[in-house]
């Protein structure tokens, strides 16, 4: 009974309704597009069409827990790209030159183990580099973002084409990449889950635990929210901000090496033919309801506007529709979002200021107005 | 500082502190003290080094010359988190409030409590509702509301509340009432009187005279950064106290006045914005200065931002100069004649960064413009006649705004819509957050418009400005005009109006 009476309440309020599923509109998004893409499209909700689809969201997926960390603190970080690549090559590469080292095929499956663990490692901690050098240029350079994550895309761009000749590298033994795609359970839908989906899975929560749960998290929202409050509250601002740029570096280059790891292969240009995994990131933080000038954001959110933008393009495939259809979609879901959030800001700070006692009067005056005309 | 027989605990004691800026020597050898439970009053023209010797105090500099002592102890306070250690709190004149987080989490920013690692969110609620309680907003605030939902004066009280939450041995308090109304400073001066119990020093930066006698115990007075005095507040008058201000006897703050009211230019009729203000009318003369009183939050701002075309107005009429107009947008009101003057000199009145010429021609453009071309040297004379008018220091059109004194950007702003020669101009708060003498100025100017034949709308939150300049005062309460005092007004008078 009780609850009921409090639905009733909460009906009466159109507006806060319309609050909450706009703070959860990465859910409804998803629901929405589901149900549409399995009207339009046959075999849609098929497991041949599910699985796939998740695991080619798991990379941006990574990239965008990064990216989203950064964007909370109010600034963007549009190497995620490049990183990505470097993630990929470096991690093959080394792997290459270790697995030699170690011994190669002679050594057996003891070269493999330690050859890919030193090129992991490695390639997250080039990765980890990378967001530290973007973290200290804006937060202690003072730069902006936008200038300096565009500046180290491009040399990270230049550094891998050099650091693979140009060419795909692919590892030399592929023990280790049949394990990371292993299916546990050869069972229709349940074959998504392989280990690289569980780790995916693993650092999404952590990093939605550290965001909304952790006091350091409480702290990093306050300082994208008001980083002028957050320093005078005695919250090390330019701290924070630099480790947003390691997250980011790091789970970019880490979705990377996971990447290419499944493929057996890392090219120099990924994303350069094709749909850049920049776009997919940049836009499924946005409809995931990460605030532009921070403050405001969720790595599940950002998750969630993956998988809706990734059933958006796979329904297209289906519906025999191309890389333009999709490029456009995506584009169009994007704008309506932004439109959207100004669309209610405006109609937010119209009323922004206004007495509720005055508020209470404004039938009674257009009704005197009616009957004056 | 000990009196005699008398043992006085002296909690901060500031010696011979100097600060330099790059050109400028901003503070200088400057001793100060507080007491425990004392309000101790900061005051000065702007520029005099009140802030900044204030910022030195919160840790904002790593470079200042001198010593600081709390509770007798030396320290060292060359960071916020260090001042902060040593028991320093301060409030902010602007805001730090961050606007889309709780209000508890504003409240307890950098010191959340948890366990562990994660956040205890239940004590989160309790210690923010006990916060809540120490400024009286328990009973109206919940703590998990956002901030953008939260009133100004409100948000001003969950500042000091946050202050309070470090349970600071010493308060700062800069300006703390510049965006009240009469009624919620009574409500803040109750507050602080709750806090000097608990044997809190706290240092009072404030423009506002009366204010301060009524609060403080004791008063700093500094000028050019240098210090003139510490009296007793029961030792000193007003007048010696603008005089140590200063620097020269002001006989007499305000000018008699004397109406130059002409022939009828602007009639408001009926005008309404839903929420904000409600059919409200009145008549404006030409060479007549019309104050307008209210509280905060009886619409007065919003009266002029409609007035000028700012907000969008629901329904109304404007007659200028017998002839009905079509209420547009600011750019075709400033056409029509009709300039306002904004509140918030910093956030909506001028563009800091550029120069001073940039700013006062911005609202001219046009005028200057031939063929879509811009020739900013037309403006040259009448900025020069506008600088002498006005007396705008420094004398040279061409340095960046933000290098100016609060006074001095704001006969910036006012020389910004005089270059419009507008027929009716409307004032919001034309001399707030400004020095004794730069006020004097605007009000100089203010008072020779109106003998030039322009009707000037005063909104203003400061009594004795509207009884030293009004012909007529409408009184604004709730949004609804609820009167007019044309006669022997007085301070007493307005504020009983206002306040009904």
């Amino acid at each position: 009974m009780r609850n009921i009476i409090k639905n009733i309440n909460i009906k009466a309020d159109r507006t806060l309704i319309l609050s909450k599923l706009n703070n959860n509109r990465a859910y409804v998004l998803l629901v929405f597009i589901m149900i549409l893409m399995s009207i339009c499209a046959p075999n849609f909700l098929g497991t041949g069409n599910i699985v796939p689809m998740i695991k080619t969201a798991l990379l941006p997926i990574m990239a965008g827990i990064g990216f989203t960390y950064v964007m909370i603190g109010g600034n963007f970080d549009l190497s995620i790209g490049a990183v990505i690549n470097v993630g990929a090559a470096v991690a093959m590469g080394e792997f290459n030159r270790f697995f030699a080292a170690f011994g190669g095929e002679a050594a057996g499956t003891k070269a493999v183990v330690l050859g890919w663990i030193v090129a992991i490692l490695i390639a997250l901690a080039a990765g980890v580099l990378v967001g530290l050098i973007n973290g200290l240029l804006v937060a202690k350079g003072r730069i902006h973002s936008f200038i300096v994550t565009i500046g180290m895309m491009t040399a990270l761009t230049g550094f891998v084409y050099t650091y693979c000749k140009g060419n795909t590298i692919s590892a030399d033994n592929t023990l280790f990449v049949n394990i990371l795609e292993r299916p546990f359970i050869k069972v229709p839908y349940l074959e998504v889950f392989t280990i690289r989906f569980l780790v995916t899975v693993i650092i999404v929560i952590f990093f939605e635990v550290l965001l909304l749960k952790a006091k350091w998290g409480r702290d990093l929202l306050m300082v994208g929210s008001n980083e002028e409050a957050a320093w005078h509250a005695g919250i090390n601002t330019q701290r924070k901000i630099i480790w947003t740029f390691i997250f980011s570096g790091f789970t970019s280059a880490f979705g990377g090496v996971m990447f290419a790891i499944s493929m057996n292969a890392a090219v120099p240009n990924y994303g350069e033919r094709g749909i850049n995994p920049l776009m997919i990131v940049l836009a499924s933080t946005i409809i995931g309801g990460t605030e532009l000038t921070g403050g405001r954001g969720s790595v599940v959110h950002t998750t969630v506007a993956v998988l809706t933008i990734q059933a958006i393009f796979n329904g297209l495939i289906i519906m025999g529709m191309g890389f333009d259809a999709q490029v456009l979609a995506a584009g169009v879901l994007l704008a309506v979002v932004v439109l959207y959030e100004s669309y209610s800001l405006y109609k937010q700070n119209l009323k922004k200021g206004a007495k509720a006692a005055l508020l209470k009067e404004v039938p009674e005056l257009k009704a005197r107005r009616k009957s004056a005309c | 500082m000990s009196v005699e027989g008398q043992k006085v605990d002296v909690m901060l004691s500031m010696k011979g502190i100097t600060k330099r800026f790059p050109g400028t020597l901003a503070v200088c050898n400057v001793d100060f003290d507080v007491r425990a439970g004392e309000v101790h009053a900061l005051m000065g023209e702007n520029g005099a080094g009140k802030s900044t010797l204030m910022k030195i105090l919160a840790g904002s500099f790593n470079d200042y010359e001198g010593e600081i002592f709390i509770e007798g102890k030396p320290v060292k306070l060359h960071t916020p988190s260090a001042a902060k250690a040593a028991g320093v709190g301060m409030m902010y004149q602007e805001l730090s409030i961050a606007y889309n987080r709780s209000v508890q989490e504003n409240l307890f920013a950098g010191a959340i409590p948890g366990k562990g690692v994660f956040v205890d969110k239940r004590q989160l609620r309790e210690k923010a509702i006990q916060s809540l309680a120490r400024v009286k907003l328990d009973k109206t605030i919940d703590p998990e509301t956002e901030m953008k939902n939260i009133n100004q004066h409100e948000c001003q009280l969950i500042e000091l509340a946050k202050v309070l939450n470090s349970d600071p041995k010493i308060l700062v308090m800069d300006e703390p009432t510049s965006a009240l109304s009469n009624e919620e400073v009574q409500m803040l001066f109750d507050i602080i009187n709750d806090i000097k119990k608990k044997g809190i020093a706290i240092v009072y930066i404030s423009h506002h005279l009366q204010e301060v006698f009524q609060v403080a115990d004791r008063i700093t007075v500094l000028r050019d950064g240098r210090k003139i005095a510490t009296r007793n507040c029961c030792d000193v008058t007003k007048e010696e106290l603008v005089e140590m201000m200063v620097g020269q006897k002001v006989k007499e703050f305000y000018k008699p006045k004397v109406s130059h009211a002409g022939e009828k230019i602007l009639e408001v009729k009926n005008l309404t914005r839903y929420g904000f203000i409600h059919d409200v009318s009145f008549e404006l003369y030409k060479g007549e200065i019309l104050g307008v009183v209210g509280l905060a939050g009886s619409g007065r701002t919003e009266l002029g931002r409609c007035l000028a075309g700012a907000d969008k107005v629901d329904y109304g009429e404007i007659i200028l100069n017998n002839e009905k107009i079509k209420i547009g947008n600011i750019d075709k009101m400033l056409e029509k004649g009709i300039a306002y003057l904004t509140e918030n000199r910093k956030l909506e009145g001028l563009a800091l960064r550029l120069t001073n010429r940039q700013n006062i021609l911005s609202t001219i453009i046009p005028r200057l413009s031939t063929a879509g071309f811009y020739f900013p040297r037309k403006g040259n004379s009448t900025i020069k006649e506008l600088y002498e008018e006005l007396n705008i220091y420094p004398n040279n059109p061409e340095v960046e705004t933000s290098n100016l004194s609060g006074g001095n950007q704001q006969k910036v702003l006012l020389a910004k819509w005089l270059i419009t020669k507008p027929k009716v101009l409307i004032l919001d708060e034309p001399t707030r957050g400004v020095d004794v003498g730069a006020k004097k100025k605007i009000h100089e100017t203010i008072v020779k418009l109106a003998k030039e034949g322009v009707a000037v709308l005063l909104l203003s939150s400061d009594l004795p400005e509207l009884v030293a300049l009004s012909d007529r005062v409408i009184v604004l309460r709730r949004g609804h005009v609820i009167g007019e005092l044309n006669e022997e007004l007085d301070e007493n008078k307005l504020l009983l109006a206002a306040n009904g």
